[in-house]
């Protein structure tokens, strides 16, 4: 009769109990594997956004969101810029949210902000079309109808709209739409993966400046020849642009608005995984407890036929092992198969709590597209760390009933009330 | 008198206290024992309910420590050994029976004895057959697959019998081993234990309330109070014997009234001078008298 027999005897001695902690430490288990590969997806997820916007410099008008038209520069730094060397390219990108007041009714996200509204985006560059004026990074957009802006474009009324737009408004490639009163023809349609900038309109950015009147972009984007210039050319556009402006490379930009919402995802599944954690680890130390508690006699039986401290310890860590052992299988399949959900639970619960311009329509979206991302495979790595955290809960949960053996003393235990 | 060689047990100047703990105040519950056991002896242990036998016995067996004096069995002092050495001791030095809860639940008879085994490390194989033929020496060959909950008391002590023999140990202790059975299980029991100190020369120590049980043994130690209060040398218990309990109660107290009229005094720490085979003869009848000895058979 070996150890390990003898410790899953009293480990499985009932099914109710051994169905129970299955399910309780599956449970917690599972949703520390979750929350932590939400949180570890995630940073990866920003972690190359940012790797993709490395060679990027981002111009914008100081103290200010950069997304309204009191935001935007003044048209005459093309120029200024263009003098700063190791520079490849420049494109100015315009915003404009009709409907979207900032600064009012407690400031943006917060209140006042209508559910639904469109972002209307011009640009200089069609081939950054892709990178989505220097936000998200990645290749979030992927045209589903039609075709892309080209180059040929540049002085046209043309547009493309993005997915939630088009089914709004019953749009089509050769549909023509009103931008601010300008007709535009549509001539493609594109999906931005999860729906980040869904309901939005794509133009060249003559044709935005003209149709808003805008005097000036609300953002230039320099692209730097090398990221090693990254620091020189951000030094020299500070001195060249004076104060007024203001000017970060764009893998530090994406800190503010953006960085609240990815803060507060890192943040709170960082602590909801520990919390998950506390309650596997609390399981265990009861349901061990228990497990041992009623065998303080059988303990001292074991010590009085010459067991020693040894065995006894050898034979409790095993049952500890063994008992938070049953929930590992549980737990690798409700990561399998719950992980998605709770994902889209987080990013949903995130996003309206971190605020932003733009708010939970805008944010809300690109939190999702930052967490949706996120797989929940069994990966070596998600079963590594389950099994690394059923040791640790194995050795907690034995830790007190071990220490208990341990001070027992035989003639005590072997007492007959 | 049987010198130091020759005793398995030597006991010497032994208290053993139990701190005052909070409102309970200190108990004094073994003061100044001392006593030999020679090889091969059986001895029973007797005196009223909290005189001190189960710690006596528990000294005995390693289970415990005293407060001050010396315990040596086998050639080792108890009192120097290392908490690893102790629990070698207990696994192969020693064979332990009690009252109750003797075995493992959830272990078939079988596991059970084999269990002393698995403490000392004998391979699995080598200790299933020990176990089997061990079984089979107490009569629970059949029931080696049954876990205790389907055994009687009696068949459970079997066991635990069985399983206290399964290192070879010296010395068989036994805490009031019948005291939850009845007669015919008693006797069968008491029968067990001393088939094996017969044949092996195993030494017997049995607790026990019950005049017929200790009139298995050659000698009786009267433990009062902790002090070791007499030694009576036994006429032993034989199969003609009538069980007090069965037949008459009287029996049993005349036995003992027999004891005390043959007995070797009653002086206080004297050492056993007889080694088995002593003073065996059947107890002829029942003769009722006053005896002051605390001698009710299940208290
Ligand atoms: N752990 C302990 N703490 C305090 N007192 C104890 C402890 N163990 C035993 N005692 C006391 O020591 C005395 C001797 O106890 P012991 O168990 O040896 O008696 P006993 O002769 O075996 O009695 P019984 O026939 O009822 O089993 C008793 O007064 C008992 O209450
Ligand atoms: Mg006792």
């Amino acid at each position: 009769m070996s150890l390990f027999s003898r410790a899953a005897r009293n480990v499985l001695r009932s099914r109710v109990r051994t169905i129970g902690v299955a399910l309780a430490l599956g449970i917690a288990l599972s949703a520390f594997l979750i929350l932590s590969q939400i949180n570890y997806g995630v940073s990866e997820n920003v972690a190359s956004a940012r790797a993709a916007v490395a060679d990027l410099v981002t111009v914008q008008s100081a103290n200010s969101s950069g997304f309204d038209a009191s935001s935007r520069l003044p048209n005459d730094l093309l120029p200024k810029i263009a003098e700063v060397p190791f520079i490849v390219s420049v494109q100015r990108v315009l915003l404009e949210t009709p409907g979207f007041t900032p600064g009012q009714g407690g400031g943006p996200g917060s209140g006042g902000m209508p559910a639904n509204f469109t972002l209307y985006e011009g640009i200089d560059s069609t081939s950054a079309v892709s990178s989505f004026g220097g936000f998200g990074g990645g290749s979030g957009l992927t045209i589903t109808a039609g075709s892309t802006l080209t180059s040929t474009d540049e002085n046209r009324s043309v547009a493309i709209v993005g997915s939630t737009y088009a089914s709004d408004h019953d749009v089509i490639p050769g549909s023509e739409i009103s931008v601010n009163g300008s007709g535009m023809q549509v001539v493609g349609v594109f999906s931005s993966g999860s729906g980040f900038g869904g309901d939005s309109v794509i133009l060249p950015y003559p044709a935005a400046a003209a149709a808003f009147a805008a005097s000036g972009p609300n953002f230039i984007t320099v692209t730097v020849s090398a990221s090693a210039d990254l620091d020189s050319v951000v030094s020299q556009l500070r001195t060249v642009l004076g104060s007024g402006v203001s000017v970060t490379a764009a893998s530090q930009n994406s800190g503010g608005a953006f960085g609240s919402a990815v803060d507060s995802i890192l943040s709170s599944t960082q602590f909801e995984s520990y919390a998950a954690l506390g309650i596997g680890a609390a399981v265990m130390v009861v349901v061990m407890a228990l497990l041992t508690a009623q065998r303080t006699r059988e303990i001292g039986l074991l010590k009085a036929i010459g067991f020693g401290n040894g065995k006894i310890l050898g034979q409790l860590l095993t049952e500890g092992l063994l008992l938070s052992a049953i929930g590992l299988p549980v737990a690798l399949v409700a990561t399998v198969a719950l992980g998605p959900t709770v994902a889209q639970y987080v990013a949903t619960s995130s996003s309206s709590s971190g605020a932003g311009p733009g708010g939970r329509h805008f944010f809300g979206n690109f939190a999702s597209r930052l967490v949706g991302g996120v797989s929940f495979a069994l990966t070596p790595e998600i079963l590594l760390l389950g099994a690394a955290v059923t040791i640790v809960f194995g050795f907690v949960g034995s830790a007190y009933p071990i220490a208990r053996a341990l001070r027992l003393r035989p003639a005590e235990a072997v007492r007959h009330e | 008198m049987s010198d130091a060689a020759g005793s398995v047990v030597i006991a010497e100047k032994v208290y053993r206290e139990y701190a005052a703990q909070g409102d309970a105040e200190e108990v004094k519950a073994l003061r100044n024992v001392s006593f030999r056991i020679p090889k091969g002896g059986r001895v029973a242990i007797k005196g009223e309910s909290g005189s001190g036998k189960s710690t006596l016995l528990n000294l005995l067996g390693g289970l415990d420590l005293p407060s001050r004096g010396s315990i040596v069995v086998n050639g080792q002092d108890l009192t120097n050994l290392s908490e690893r050495e102790l629990a070698r001791f207990r696994a192969t030095t020693v064979g332990f029976v009690f009252q109750a809860f003797n075995l493992v639940p959830t272990l078939t008879a079988r596991e059970n004895v084999e269990l002393p085994m698995e403490a000392v490390n004998t391979g699995a194989a080598e200790a299933k057959d020990r176990a089997l033929a061990l079984l089979e020496a107490v009569g629970m060959e059949e029931r080696a697959a049954h876990r205790p909950n389907r055994m009687s008391g009696g068949e459970q002590q079997r066991v635990a019998i069985a399983r206290a023999l399964a290192n070879r140990p010296a010395l068989v202790l036994a805490d009031e081993p019948t005291g939850n059975l009845d007669t015919k299980s008693r006797r069968a029991v008491m029968r067990l234990l001393t088939e094996v100190n017969e044949k092996e020369g195993t030494t017997l120590v049995v607790v026990t309330h019950n005049s017929y049980t200790a009139g298995y043994c050659d000698t009786t130690l009267r433990i009062h109070r902790g002090r070791i209060i007499g030694q009576v040398t036994n006429r032993r218990t034989s199969e003609t014997t009538p069980d007090p309990e069965e037949e008459d109660d009287a029996a049993a107290d005349a036995a003992d009234a027999e004891e005390e009229s043959t007995g070797s005094g009653r002086d206080e720490r004297a050492p056993t001078s007889k080694g088995p085979g002593t003073g065996r003869k059947p107890t002829a009848g029942a003769r009722k008298t006053d005896d002051d000895d605390d001698d009710d058979d299940d208290s």
